[in-house]
């Protein structure tokens, strides 16, 4: 078993197609991606023991909520930690760790719910979970670079799409389980956790076998880099150790984790945000939501629901659409896009809520949330481009630590800033506006953040020497 | 540029592998991409 995991087994043999390796790092990104759709568990586990309505003793959605904090938090930490490690024993061991910690993450979990023990809960889709998502996450990244040196862009996002596609078909299949096994002594949310785990283990599985990394100095027959190419480019290496100390890395790392927190904030109110902002005017009733009847309040929660899918699809249009297209116009140029037409857009919100324009408003943030998307599959690119491709996915691994903040901050800057208006006595259809004008703000501060990016000084770079002394893998 | 790689090849990928590999992914990800304009629709409505 340990062979068969190894680097040097994963080498592609003479005549294999590189379009393999994307449905491979597709499988795992579709599993891992569950970690969005988690929220549809949360109900339910708050009444584990009511089974029909919560009862004392049950959990509460604070409490079941934690699992999915841990899990990002666990997400980013172990691709920082073991991205190193990743470039060194490939992408295939990575893959079946990953296998082993998401779909062995929830069947502790699934124990956790059965003995209604919830640090088994959180140990099992939360830390090792976590550890699952990150390791699984990285796993693809620097292959696929690889394989595809004409169009990094759009390799990376087609594997990070799968990361937003995830959740698109595990909710609807979870809730789908849940209904199959809930009965008058259970809410079938245990049940679940075992089908899902067992299936994302095997679908991870035969991902990690589908890995292979080309050969060394390989490259697409009939291509050569050209010579006038994106100046930003480079040929050559930085070593990871030295990278993260460098100011490129940090202006990199800023900009995700701004670009990642307006949009993990409007991601995480979008239901309540629509609602408050439009009330009736979103079933053509006049009056806000306070005003409506409960069968109304129902239409306007299911509208809202809509709404939150669109986001969660144009966010992964976003990331193949904007990755891809950042291979033809560069990857500066398409994060300025991002930060000078994301603030402009975050600006129009609140004067599109202000006048209940609501197609306007829509479109505003099915944009914004493309370049949301588009920002976590550009990245990977954009360190390839500044930092060489030799160790690029243990830099990515460590950039990822602004994803495992922004996780933090979006939601809490979007949340204290509507709780503090509303507690001043303005109206929740008006308690956005703020919010929009700050995460703007933020935008125009990673706008700096990417136009600051350099090229890096010439002394950084690894000499032939120090990159044999690596003992580099083949493919590097 | 040809995709169908690699210097000096003479076995290549086979076409059905490939294409059993796209579409292993490519229907869950067609299901929840439909599942998820359903839901989108109710906003249109």
């Amino acid at each position: 078993m340990a062979g068969l995991l190894d680097r040097e087994r994963t080498v592609a043999g003479p005549g294999f197609n590189r379009w393999l390796v994307p449905p491979a790092a597709l499988a795992i990104h579709l599993s891992i991606g569950m970690a969005y759709g988690l929220s549809v568990f949360w109900k339910p586990l708050t009444q584990v023991l009511g089974i029909t309505k919560p009862i004392e003793g049950d959990w509460t959605i604070t409490q079941v909520n934690l699992t999915f904090a841990l899990g990002i938090f666990f997400l980013g930490s172990s691709a920082a930690v073991f991205g190193r490690w990743l470039e060194r024993v490939g992408p295939r061991r990575a893959g079946v760790i990953a296998a082993f910690c998401w779909g062995g993450g929830f069947l502790i979990s699934a124990l956790g719910v059965r003995l209604h023990i919830l640090p088994l809960l959180w140990l099992g889709l939360g830390v090792i979970g976590g550890c699952g998502l990150g390791l699984g996450y990285i796993s693809p990244v620097s292959t696929l670079i690889k394989w595809f040196p004409d169009r990094r862009g759009l390799a990376t996002g087609m594997a990070i799409m799968g990361f937003g596609g995830g959740a698109m078909i595990g909710a609807p299949l979870a809730d789908i389980l849940m209904k199959h096994f809930a009965s008058p002594t259970s809410v079938g949310v245990a049940e679940t956790f075992v089908v899902l785990g067992v299936v994302y283990f095997i679908a991870m599985l035969c991902g990690a076998f589908g890995y292979r990394v080309p050969p060394r100095d390989w490259q697409p027959e009939g291509w050569t880099p050209p010579a006038t190419q994106k100046a930003a480019q480079t040929k050559r290496h930085v070593h990871v150790d030295v990278a993260w100390k460098l100011p490129q890395f940090w202006l990199l790392w800023g900009v995700l984790f701004l670009n990642v927190t307006a949009g993990i904030g409007v991601l995480s109110l979008a239901s309540p945000m629509i609602q408050e902002i439009f009330g009736g005017r979103l079933i053509g009733v006049a009056g806000g939501l306070a005003d409506l009847t409960a069968e109304q309040k129902a239409s306007v929660a299911s509208i809202a629901a809509g709404f939150t899918g669109l986001l969660s699809l144009a966010s992964l249009i976003g990331r193949i659409g904007w990755a891809s297209a950042s291979d033809v116009i560069g990857r500066k140029l398409t994060y300025i896009i991002f930060f000078a037409l994301g603030a402009v857009l975050y600006g129009l919100a609140p004067y599109a809520g202000n006048h209940g324009m609501v197609a306007l408003f829509v479109a505003l943030f099915v944009v914004i949330l493309t370049m949301y998307g588009g920002g976590f599959a550009t990245i990977p690119a954009y360190l390839a481009d500044v930092f060489g491709t030799a160790f690029v996915g243990a830099i990515h691994g460590r950039l990822l630590t602004a994803w495992s903040v922004a996780g933090l901050v979006g939601p809490a800057i979007m949340s204290y800033i509507r709780e503090s208006q509303l507690a001043h006595g303005v109206a929740p259809a008006q308690a956005y506006n703020i919010t929009m004008f700050i995460l703007a703000g933020l935008l125009v501060v990673g706008f700096v953040c990417n136009l600051l990016v350099r090229p890096v000084a010439e002394r950084y770079y690894m000499t032939d020497d120090q990159l044999g002394r690596e003992a580099r893998p083949a493919g590097k | 540029m040809s995709d169908r790689d690699v210097q000096g090849s003479t076995t290549r990928s086979s076409p059905l592998l490939l294409a059993a590999a796209w579409i292993a992914v490519g229907i869950p990800m067609l299901w929840g991409v439909m599942m998820t304009v359903k839901k989108a629709a109710q906003l249109f409505r």
